[in-house]
């Protein structure tokens, strides 16, 4: 998280956004799927509706994490649920529920809050670093393309199965074929396209 | 809408992704109950998408030179710039060990390297 924080600081800076609004999106965010997707969106130019729909697209498996940790959330207050809410990541939700699960009485906030605010700190100054990074890096040295290679490393960690892999070569693929698509859609239209044809392989191995 | 950086509208994009990010977390944790479990297909489907948006973004990246693909003439030289080869290898790298740090950094070696000896 912490490289994935200072690249993204560093390119963010470099690629003409202010530093208070990389920052401000390590806190409002406080996601580095979204916050690199946003970056990358922001800087090549795409419509504001492409770049919400995108962005929080990124995190939308987070309400399987969200319904899996409900359970342990219910008797907390509503302050509290929210609270911890914002901090739901998924290395502190992994964390947590194997915690829950093996010591039934483990203090629910305690061993969250333990979790998740040293990832928060973690994402924050790594962004902040990397901001004041990027300031002095010289335009030539081609530091944008630190963002692509923060997705293909995220990418290598995803493809761990023929379908995630089959998922990302159309999407890649549709994402390519439609550059010339209004108001740079392609790029959803090949997120769907993609996400389409991992659930049809899927069915259909499932079926045999 | 285009949004220019910097600008003050930035904030209000910003602020909107905030607010669905969150919603998104809060979501069942919220509505504790209304269902208990999702279909199994549908978990499956719902982590696909990172995935596939992470490579829609990244192959135009490497694939599209001066926003298009253009003809069959330029075709092999679009597939065989200085960013494609350099993330063709990052991949590699990726895949191999898993590390963000040296997908990034041998990435980059990469690209700065083709730059200084093709210029």
């Amino acid at each position: 998280m912490f490289t994935i924080g200072l690249v993204a600081g560093i390119a963010a800076t470099d690629a003409g956004i202010p530093p208070l609004q990389t920052i401000g999106m390590g806190v409002l965010f406080f996601s580095p799927g979204s916050t690199v997707t946003t970056i990358e969106l922001l800087e090549s130019g795409t419509p504001a509706v492409v770049i919400v729909i995108t962005a929080l697209s990124v995190v939308i498996h987070l309400t399987i994490v969200s319904l899996s940790i409900a359970p342990y959330f219910e008797r907390l207050s509503l302050g509290w649920k929210w609270l911890l809410a914002y901090l739901l990541n998924t290395p502190n939700y992994a964390l947590s529920t194997r915690r829950y699960e093996v010591e039934p009485t483990t203090d629910v906030r305690a061993y969250y809050l333990g979790t998740g605010l040293p990832l928060w700190l973690v994402w924050q100054t790594s962004l902040g670093v990397g901001v004041l990074f990027g300031v002095g890096v010289p335009p030539q040295w081609e530091f944008d393309f630190v963002i692509p290679l923060v997705f293909i490393a995220l990418l290598g960690s995803m493809l761990k199965d023929r379908i995630t892999a089959t998922v990302a070569c159309v999407a890649g693929v549709t994402s390519v074929a439609g550059i010339g698509l209004p108001l740079n859609s392609g790029l959803i239209v090949a997120a769907l396209v993609g996400t389409t044809a991992g659930v049809l392989l899927q069915r259909g191995r499932w079926a045999t | 809408m285009q949004v220019e950086l910097g600008a003050p509208s930035v904030w209000l994009l910003l602020a909107v992704i905030g607010a669905g990010i969150f919603a998104i977390r809060l979501s069942f944790i919220q509505l504790r109950g209304v269902i208990d479990k999702f279909p199994p297909q549908v978990e499956r489907s719902l982590k696909f998408v990172p995935a596939a948006i992470f490579s829609a973004i990244v192959f135009p990246e490497l694939f599209v030179v001066d926003g298009s693909i253009g003809g069959l003439d330029s075709l092999i030289a679009v597939v065989i710039n200085a960013r494609s080869v350099a993330g063709g290898i990052a991949a590699v790298v990726a895949i191999r060990t898993g590390s963000i740090l040296a997908t990034v950094g041998i990435g980059m070696a990469v690209l700065w390297g083709i730059r200084a000896i093709v210029g």
